[in-house]
């Protein structure tokens, strides 16, 4: 399922002196981190470096896991927007690994990133998790399949209409896979009579006989492992009533659902709590609304309404038009969550471990663990920080970003023209 | 709940073992009662939505369900069950919206979409508040509105977190639209298909059915072919529409037919018939042609929806309408005995008003049970979910709500909702209004009403009657029928507030108001047993100030004083001779003002010839103003520092030596200043005005015009003008000296109205007023002149007073007054300002020691009169003379009786109160003569001959025709009061008269526009809840409101 990454043999690198957050529930104070080959070799205090080893000095730094950003329709050139059940397009024939979306995402220490068909559709498309760094797509996946998008904002007309769409879609895939799962047994049934009359009588041509198996369509495929539990949905609700309704697709269709979350959607929050299921917050986490009885206008706070709820979620950043910078960034979400009371372990862990789980990516990334792909991102101070720095993110063991040699940040920064080109 | 107290086990197998023998349902659920403790609702009926109410009676909900239902007797109560006491009020079923749009109208492109579900577009998590505060907390939800088959509609709760608990039914039924509003379907669009699109390439778009004709046609194809389905199952590629329609016809789903016309019921009706299906009919008006034949339905019209017209609102139908008389209710009588379930429903704009749209069916000879069964049960039958909601029965949701009196009685409103037994609406108590209800109101004055209402907003009564106007978020307060309630006491005299006896005497100056403190136990004591008012004196010394005050949470003074209080001591000749000097003192100062105003009168008319004045005057005369109110504080404080001001004979010369204080250095001079000259402008303006609408189009009775003008300084108009019958309020209005030009503006229902105009050389007012279309001329003169005379000029501005005067004040014109200049010379008091305006003032100061002298030196002149001197210790005579506040008059023997009432009543005409008159018993008669009212307590009994019994005097005054009070005397046991008329009511008063005496009386005697003592609209909210009549021995206090404010409660014993 899931794809090597780079084969080409490399020099080892060793991180030395850093600060290095696990995220295994270990924090080692001036260790060291050794990667090969793309994978994480070790990690430790005190370890015997390579003598071939390429050093990283990481005094006084941070050694982290690389981020992985659990929703984004980023990344992506000509998504699909218009067709509305196609259950069988895949992101990865439209990501653009040239796409700066990806520069962005190492840059902010993003080394995974689950690229989601967008809300625009209804069953939109198949979501991937790719790394951000390499030049072709082949080699940036991750996870090829990373789930079905199911969009329940209607595209056009109301609610009940879409909803309408997307059962008639669910139901004829349903009682396809009946007819499917009855003419099996019923092939079985009539293989196994045919098989006592081949041993009782002599061989006949069974072809003739047998019912022409028909070919599945690539929607029927895609529907069939939708329904079947072997690609997980990935259900965008707008609102805290497309909350109720996915809850109830979810129970009808027995669907392994991950739902990512309009900001009205807070309202459902003990409704998503009570169907515990992995969480993808808007983007927008502060804002102010007005009760439409009394008129009042009330703060709400998303990582604290869901917290409170005991609801497990990760981030997501707006796209790069949304109101406020900040929310831009990752990092910036996830200290905004630490600000509303979530802890701060709690909010490393949303910004690694939790998306990796999410999407059954953790054997590979997520934490520093022997054996993990080699995604690191080395801070120049504690993470969540004013004042902190991605000094450099490394994927797959290779040095994909390093602040030194950002020509944009250097011209965002000094303002001064570069004459390195 | 008895049995909460005896053994615990016992008690819960006594429950366990009723719930089992009786409610099969209960047993189960109870056993979880022991996690969610049992409630029990106990109110006045309950109605369970099928049948006529239960009085009395008591429902047990356990776990969000009804366990049971029926007369408190019949209800055993589990132990540790919490105990919801309704008292009079009232428990319905969750009302049931048979139809509704609640997941919005959208109609779709096609005009045929049976898969769409309509619940898919229900919000769970919108605000249903509104819904659930009228009662209503299940609502059928139906797809769009504007196609021929929109759809599946699906039943929902409208309260409650778990979205799988909410939804009731899902498929309903499939709804069919046959009128006017599915005629226009759009055309319909393909769009074209991407190279990628497994849909079938362009589908053959079906054709829109636009006409009934078609409609029905088209139906009946698609039923044709979906009936066909369900024998021949071999249909390789079924149409999506014919499919979906099979499989809800399989599922046996209803049909909701929206049939309006005649026609479009006719063609429901035959759908139905051919294909033996089972209808719903909604909204249905062209029923005649098939009265008397209704019975003919019972096969397959599972049921009727109809709706009610919009409440308060004006629809004006034509006459052909009219003439058909088509009320949405006609035929709901024919329908239910005909056997067809009817139930009500209002569009989603009114449903919130449910509740009226039902009981307009009420015209149809419905009963509150069978409207109230259309509105719940009923349609939780129509729409399958009558298993769970609509009735309250055992094992049903415990979806109720609590009403303030039973169903479809006009005041009856929605106090709380239910939704599984968890309150999701409870009225707020936040409302100023609050009504209270009882078996008896007394209103005070010895009348009184059976089975009444009191609306009491803020501190006073805006209602009292059998019926009465009440707003929607009025609460109710209801105390049970044989409660009564009366007036707030009033105790004439009480040592309260002061948390002691007032002793000593008092200066009439004294402000006792500003003493009281309303944490004197003593107050709480005598409230708790009704006493509201009560009036505080000094029993020691004569002429001292009383007042009267409310016993609320913060004693509120109602006036201050409220009457003077005398005392005759000493021998009668040596009381009266006293007191007569004290009344004689008091007179003088009241004559001398009197005086000064006349001649104040006579010295403005005098000086009146003058019209118009100089700049310089008018300047001036703002001055004056600004000093007049100055000198007002002045005096006002000077009267507080010196208490013999009374007799002190003011001087100037006294004045300026007498030491001000710093504060006071400037304001002083300055009165004196005013004093010399205090000028009016001539006043044109102020007074009555009459005269006449100039317009044919009216008719006389609306001609004329009356104003009521009050022009300030100013130059602004207030007052009132009352056109057409009407009397409005000026909104605002001028004046311009110059131009002689008045502008006004008044509101006329809703709308400004201007009056402008000038006055003429006769001070005549002509001008216009616009009226909507047309201006009409206005026509006015002063009937009634009230304005202050003008201050005449001095003569050497005469030769000016020809000449416009000008809006810019002339600088100071050089007299012979001295300049700037001369300021350091003059004054040796150093003052801030510079401007010839201060020195001008100063100027004054300097010689005001000699007040005659300076008008003398200018000219021979008028004089305005001498301003007598203010004394705060004698201002109240000013309002007992004038007849304002009566004299408590304290004597004690017959002789001092007589006297004083010669004396006050006869001599001063003063209204007089005599104070422990008990002596009178020995002479019923003596006051015939006069006018005089009569206090009596502490003691009510008087022993004249030791062998007669003694004399109830409240009863002897009573039958003497004079109108008396009580006072306790008291001060911790003036709550003791109503007990001592107890007494006295057992020895012969009557009870009205002993309550007039108690409430009444004392307001009329002391004032005749007293808010207090009486219940009616207008007044102070003071009143005394008692259990029974009022003075019977088993009465108690229930409850005591003041000034609105509920200040007492029994708690009730248990």
């Amino acid at each position: 399922m899931v794809a090597g990454s780079f084969s080409v043999a490399q020099k080892p690198i060793a991180i030395k002196g850093g600060k290095v957050i696990t995220m295994t529930g270990e924090t080692i104070e001036n260790g060291t981190v050794i990667v090969r080959d793309g994978r994480i070799a070790a990690v430790g205090k005190d370890l015997k470096v390579p003598v071939e080893a390429q050093i990283i000095d990481a005094t006084d730094q941070v050694v982290m896991p690389g981020f992985v950003e659990a929703h984004t329709s980023s990344g992506m050139s000509q998504a699909n927007e218009t067709n509305q059940t196609v259950p069988y397009l895949s992101v990865i024939d439209s990501i653009d690994p040239m796409n700066s979306y990806f520069r962005d995402a190492r840059r902010n220490g993003i080394t995974s990133v689950a690229i989601t068909p967008g809300n625009s559709t209804l069953i939109g498309g198949q979501a991937a998790v790719i790394k951000t760094g390499g030049d072709f797509v082949d080699e940036m996946i991750l996870k090829p399949v990373a789930g079905i998008k199911i969009s329940l904002r209607p595209v056009s007309g109301g609610r009940m209409s879409h909803l309408a769409k997307l059962r008639k879609a669910l139901d004829a895939a349903k009682k396809k896979l009946a007819d499917k799962a009855e003419a099996k047994k019923d092939k079985d049934k009539k293989e196994s009579a045919d098989k006592k009359k081949d041993t009782d009588k002599e061989k006949k041509p069974s072809t003739a006989t047998q019912p022409e198996t028909k070919v599945e369509s690539e929607l029927d495929k895609a529907m069939f492992a939708l329904l079947e539990g072997e690609i997980p949905a990935i259900i965008y609700c707008e609102k805290a009533m497309d909350v109720g309704q996915a809850i109830r697709l979810i129970k009808e269709y027995k669907l392994d659902a991950k739902m990512v979350l309009g900001r009205d959607c807070h309202k459902a929050a003990a409704q998503v709590a009570q169907m515990d299921l992995p969480v993808v917050l808007d983007s927008t986490m502060v804002y102010w609304e007005e009760d439409p009885r009394t008129k009042e206008e009330k703060k709400i706070v998303l990582p604290e309404i869901f917290r409170e709820h005991g609801v497990k979620f990760v981030f997501q950043v707006a796209r790069s038009n949304s109101q406020t910078l900040g929310s831009n960034f990752l990092w910036y979400q996830a200290a905004t969550a630490v600000k509303y009371g979530m802890s701060e372990q709690d909010a490393l862990e949303a910004l690694t471990i939790l998306p990796a789980k999410l999407h059954g990516v953790e054997k590979f990334v997520g934490t520093i663990e022997k054996g993990k792909d080699a995604d690191l991102v080395i801070l120049s101070g504690d993470p969540l920080k004013v004042g902190t720095w991605v000094d450099k993110t490394i994927v797959s063991g290779e040095v994909v970003y390093e602040k030194d040699k950002d020509e944009q940040l250097k011209r965002l920064l000094t303002g001064e023209e570069t004459d390195s080109e | 709940m008895k049995l909460v107290q005896t053994n615990f086990s016992f008690a819960f197998l006594v429950a366990l073992l009723i719930a089992a023998s009786t409610l099969l349902l209960a047993a189960p659920t109870l056993s979880t009662a022991q996690n969610a403790p049992a409630e029990i609702y106990f109110a006045k009926q309950i109605w369970n939505g099928k049948d006529a109410p239960i009085q009395d009676a008591a429902m047990l909900v356990v776990d969000g369900k009804i366990t049971a239902v029926g007369p408190r007797a019949d209800i055993s109560i589990p132990a540790g069950s919490i105990t919801h006491e309704l008292g009079s009020q009232v428990i319905i079923p969750g009302l049931i919206a048979a139809h509704t749009n609640l997941s919005g109208t959208v109609s779709e492109e096609r005009t045929l979409t049976p898969n769409i579900h309509a619940l898919d577009g229900f919000d769970f998590f919108a605000d249903r508040h509104n819904y659930l505060k009228s009662g209503i907390t299940t609502a059928q939800v139906s797809p769009g509105n504007g196609r021929l088959m929109p759809g599946v509609g699906g039943v929902v709760r409208l309260a409650g977190d778990d979205i799988s608990e909410r939804i009731l039914n899902d498929e309903e039924s499939l709804r069919i639209i046959l009128n006017s509003t599915v005629r226009n379907a759009p055309r319909i669009y393909e769009p074209p298909v991407g190279p990628v699109s497994e849909d079938r390439p362009l589908l053959q778009t079906r054709p829109q059915l636009t006409t009934l004709t078609a409609s029905l046609a088209g139906l009946r194809q698609i039923f044709k072919q979906a009936t066909a389905k369900q024998t021949d199952v071999t249909d390789e590629e079924p149409d999506a529409i014919v499919g979906a329609v099979a499989s809800l016809i399989k599922n046996k789903l209803p049909l909701r037919i929206t049939a309006t016309t005649t026609p479009e019921i006719r063609g429901a009706l035959s759908l139905a018939k051919e294909f033996d299906l089972k209808i719903i009919l909604v909204d249905c008006a062209g029923l005649e042609p098939f009265s008397k034949a209704f019975g003919d339905w019972k096969k397959h019209v599972k049921g009727v929806v109809l709706s009610g017209s919009t409440p308060g609102q004006i629809t004006n139908p034509t006459i052909d309408q009219i003439a058909a008389a088509m009320e949405p209710w006609k035929y709901a009588r024919e329908l239910m005995d005909a056997g067809i379930p009817v139930a009500i429903r209002s569009s989603d704009a009114n449903l919130t008003r449910l509740m009226f749209i039902a009981g307009q069916f009420m015209q149809d000879d419905l009963t509150p049970t069978e409207l109230l069964s259309a509105i719940t049960s009923t349609p939780a039958a129509l729409l399958g979910v009558n298993q769970k909601v609509g009735s309250l029965e055992n094992g049903k949701l415990a979806d109720f709500v609590v009403l303030s009196d039973a169903p479809f009685q006009l005041h009856t409103r929605v106090t709380a909702t239910f939704s599984a037994g968890k309150p999701v609406f409870e009225k707020t108590r936040k409302t100023q209004t609050t009504i209270v209800l009882a078996g008896r109101i007394y209103l005070g004055d010895g009348k009184y009403l059976e089975n009444g209402n009191v609306v009491v907003k803020g501190k006073t009564v805006r209602g009292v009657g059998a019926s009465v106007s009440s707003p929607a978020n009025a609460n109710f307060k209801s105390f049970n029928n044989g409660a009564v309630i009366v007036p707030g006491y009033v105790d004439m005299g009480a040592g309260l507030g002061l948390g002691g006896p007032l002793t000593g005497s008092l200066a009439l100056s004294t402000k006792l108001g500003e003493q009281l403190y309303a944490d004197d136990p003593a107050i709480e004591y005598a409230r708790k047993n009704g006493i509201t008012t009560a009036l505080l004196s000094s029993s020691s010394g004569s002429a001292s100030p009383v007042v009267a005050f409310k016993l609320g949470n913060d004693t509120r003074v109602i006036s201050d004083p409220i009457a003077i209080r005398f005392k005759l001591n000493g021998s009668t000749a040596a009381g009266i001779a006293s007191n007569e000097k004290i009344l004689k003192a008091g007179k003088a100062y009241v004559d001398s003002w009197i005086k000064y105003e006349k001649d104040l009168a006579l010295y403005e008319a005098k000086s009146k010839a003058a019209k118009t004045k100089s700049p310089e005057d008018l300047k001036k005369e703002a001055d004056a103003k600004k000093a007049a109110e100055a000198k007002k504080a002045a005096e006002a404080k000077k009267a507080e520092e010196a208490k013999k001001a009374a007799e002190a004979k003011a001087t100037s010369k006294d004045e300026a030596k007498k030491p001000d204080s710093k504060n006071d250095v400037k304001e002083k001079p300055e009165e004196k200043k005013e004093e010399k000259k205090e000028v009016v402008l001539p006043d044109p303006i102020t007074g009555t005005w009459e005269g006449e609408l100039d317009s044919e189009r009216l008719p006389p009775q609306f001609k004329a015009i009356k104003l009521e003008l009050v022009l300030n300084e100013e130059n602004q108009v207030s007052g009132s003008v009352e056109v057409m019958r009407t009397k409005n309020d000026l909104k605002k209005g001028s004046f311009d000296r110059t131009t002689r030009e008045l502008i006004m503006t008044i509101e006329r229902r809703g709308a400004e109205l201007d009056l402008s105009g000038k006055l003429d050389e006769q001070g005549a007012f002509r001008g216009s007023m616009n009226m909507g279309r047309a201006d009409v001329v206005i026509n006015a003169t002063r009937t009634v002149d009230k304005s202050k005379k003008p201050t005449p000029k001095p003569k050497e501005d005469k030769p000016k007073e020809d000449k416009p005067a000008k809006e810019t004040p002339a600088k100071e014109k050089p007299k012979d007054k001295p300049k700037e200049g001369d300021k350091p010379k003059e004054g040796d008091k150093p003052k801030e300002g510079d401007k010839p305006k201060e020195g001008d003032k100063k100027e004054a100061n300097q010689g005001d020691a000699k007040p005659a002298e300076k008008p003398a030196e200018k000219k021979e002149e008028l004089k305005p009169p001498k301003k007598p001197r203010l004394s705060t210790a004698m201002e109240p005579y000013k309002a007992l003379f004038a007849g304002e506040i009566p004299a408590i008059v304290e004597s004690r023997d017959l002789y001092s009786i007589k006297a004083a009432a010669e004396l006050f009543s006869k001599t001063y005409k003063l209204r007089t109160i005599l104070v422990g008159a008990d002596d009178l018993a020995r002479d019923p008669d003596l006051l015939k003569d006069y006018n005089v009212s009569v206090c009596t307590g502490p003691t009510f009994s008087v022993t004249v001959d030791q062998k007669e019994p003694p004399t109830n005097m409240p009863q002897l005054f009573a039958n003497e025709q004079l109108s008396f009070g009580f006072q306790s005397g008291g001060t911790t046991g003036a709550g003791q009061l109503p007990a001592a008329v107890q007494y006295v009511v057992s020895r012969g008063l009557s009870t009205t008269d002993a309550l007039s005496a108690l409430t009444s009386n004392p307001a009329k005697m002391l004032s005749q526009d007293s808010t207090f003592g009486s219940i009616e609209a207008g007044k102070d909210a003071d009143r005394v809840v008692l259990s029974g009549p009022p003075f019977e021995f088993s009465t108690k206090v229930l409850a005591v409101m003041i000034d609105g404010q509920w200040v007492y409660e029994r708690e009730e014993q248990k």
